[in-house]
């Protein structure tokens, strides 16, 4: 029936007010504004009236130093240093003239020998030794270097030009991810050392997945006010409480003298001590497991 | 004759089948939080229909004292005689396996997997570092674990998404343990 008058009023005002008279119809209409009200009026202009407000993050790639946890950048090596295979000439190249010398350099070579270069020279710190490059601190440094030339300006070109290399970044950070996760688990004093020396920072793996909601980050932020003004309002009681300590221990030793007087004068054996409080029965000694087990067997042994 | 359990496959009701009556209990602890340490336990349980044995784990809360736990540590339990709380009721008693820092319990040398780590030393010291390199990682000399804990080692931390930006003021803001 009701249901039937909020339709007619919407369509035919006229028909109705004649049915019911002019004073009816007007409580009619103040309920259905009332209706339309608590239909617009979300859960979000009703938190950001009390100061609580959401704010999205920014997404970033995987391969972001935010992301990936590099918090150095590139250290390129020297330009005007000889290339890999120059190196094995060492001799011959210092003879060489000046000019020449500046044709093997890495000024003119291309952008990988750079960065075999710039490997080779984090590489001597951490390496176990001078041939090792297969251990797992060689293999993260190896990986390190290659993943902060893509976050340089010149490296970051090349990213955005070829989508393989953006996949094959990812695959990089995942990689040194899993071998820092297993230099951990095997020897952890050098985990720590290796994040001193490259400069990385390890973040815990996330556990709980899943697409982030307006509607969830709210509801974790109203909680995180609750709970600071709960704790705020504990502290509060706390502070009243202790105020009040001295003056009810002052109560307490008195009647529990009291009760110490009055037992000795009836005669009553007495369980109260004006000091300590209540007097109770000590707690039975622990059995042991072994006492548990072979408890009947054991011959008198302690 | 054993009595037959009918197995109801969720966490809350399998953490007594796990747990039991028993006095000591082996686990491995889990990342901090505010509050105490949680310890998961694992243990086979027989599934009648498949006649197999099957991993369940159940993760409790427990009294730690000394503050012994640290993540990925693997403990020895022991049940409290008056329980804390209703889910407090064991009580860390000592670390067992220290994570990444495993004595072989025979010789009592540390090692790294299956090698000892003056062995690995000795290898890496035959080959001879590079010339004019600077010094390298000495077992001896390192400092024990958690010297970087809450600077660039986060592990101790549970991780997460990240669902808000804060502002600069407040403790969570660009938080490393998400990501």
């Amino acid at each position: 029936m009701h249901k039937n008058l909020l339709c007619a009023a919407t369509s035919s005002a006229a028909l109705i007010s004649n049915a019911l008279g002019s004073a009816s119809y007007k409580t009619l209409l103040q309920g259905m504004s009332a209706l339309s009200l608590q239909q617009t009026r979300g859960l979000r202009d009703d938190l950001k009236a009390r100061g609580i407000e959401w704010r999205e993050p920014k997404k970033y790639k995987k391969y972001h130093p935010e992301i990936s946890g590099d918090l150095e950048a590139f250290k390129a090596a020297d330009i005007s240093g000889p290339t890999h295979k120059m190196t094995y000439a060492h001799a011959e190249f210092e003879q060489s003239s000046p000019e020449v010398q500046r044709l093997l350099s890495l000024e003119f070579a291309h952008n990988n020998e750079l960065i075999k270069m710039s490997k080779l020279d984090i590489l001597r710190e951490t390496q176990r030794h001078q041939y090792d490059s297969g251990s797992l601190a060689a293999k993260i440094t190896n990986l390190t270097v290659s993943i902060r030339y893509h976050q340089t300006e010149k490296g970051y070109e090349k990213l955005l030009r070829y989508s393989e290399r953006r996949v094959h970044l990812e695959h990089l950070v995942d990689r040194r991810k899993k071998y820092l996760v297993r230099l951990r688990r095997i020897d952890y004093k050098r985990f720590e050392w290796l994040l001193e020396k490259l400069n990385l920072l390890y973040k815990p793996r996330v556990l709980k997945g899943g697409p982030i909601y307006r509607y969830d980050s709210l509801r974790k932020l109203v909680s995180m006010r609750c709970e600071k003004l709960r704790k705020a309002k504990l502290a509060a009681y706390k502070a009243k409480l202790d105020a009040q300590k001295e003056s009810f221990e002052a109560e307490k030793k008195s009647t529990l003298e009291w009760i110490k007087e009055t037992e000795e004068k009836l005669g009553i054996p007495v369980t109260v001590d004006p000091e300590t409080g209540m007097i109770e029965a000590p707690l039975p000694p622990r059995v042991t497991i072994a006492k548990r087990i072979f408890g009947p067997y054991l011959v008198n042994k302690e | 004759m054993p009595q037959k359990r009918k197995l109801n496959y969720s966490l809350a009701l399998e953490a007594p089948l796990i747990i039991r009556n028993s006095i000591l209990l082996l686990g491995r602890c889990l990342a901090l939080t505010d509050d105490d340490p949680k310890v998961r336990i694992t243990r086979l349980i027989f599934n009648d229909f498949l006649k197999m044995h099957f991993r369940h784990y159940a993760d409790i809360v427990v009294h730690d004292e000394k503050k012994l736990a640290r993540t990925g540590d693997v403990v020895l339990l022991r049940k409290l005689r008056q329980p804390l709380s209703l889910e407090k009721r064991h009580e860390i008693i000592k670390v067992v396996y220290p994570l990444g820092d495993i004595t072989d319990p025979l010789t009592g040398k540390k090692c790294v997997l299956a090698k000892y780590r003056s062995d690995v030393q000795l290898i890496d010291d035959f080959y001879g570092r590079a010339p004019d390199a600077p010094e390298g990682f000495d077992y001896d000399k390192a400092p024990d674990r958690g010297w970087q804990q809450g600077k660039k080692d986060w592990s101790h931390k549970e991780g997460y998404k990240r669902w808000h930006e804060f502002e600069p003021s407040h403790p969570l803001h660009k938080d490393p343990a998400a990501s």
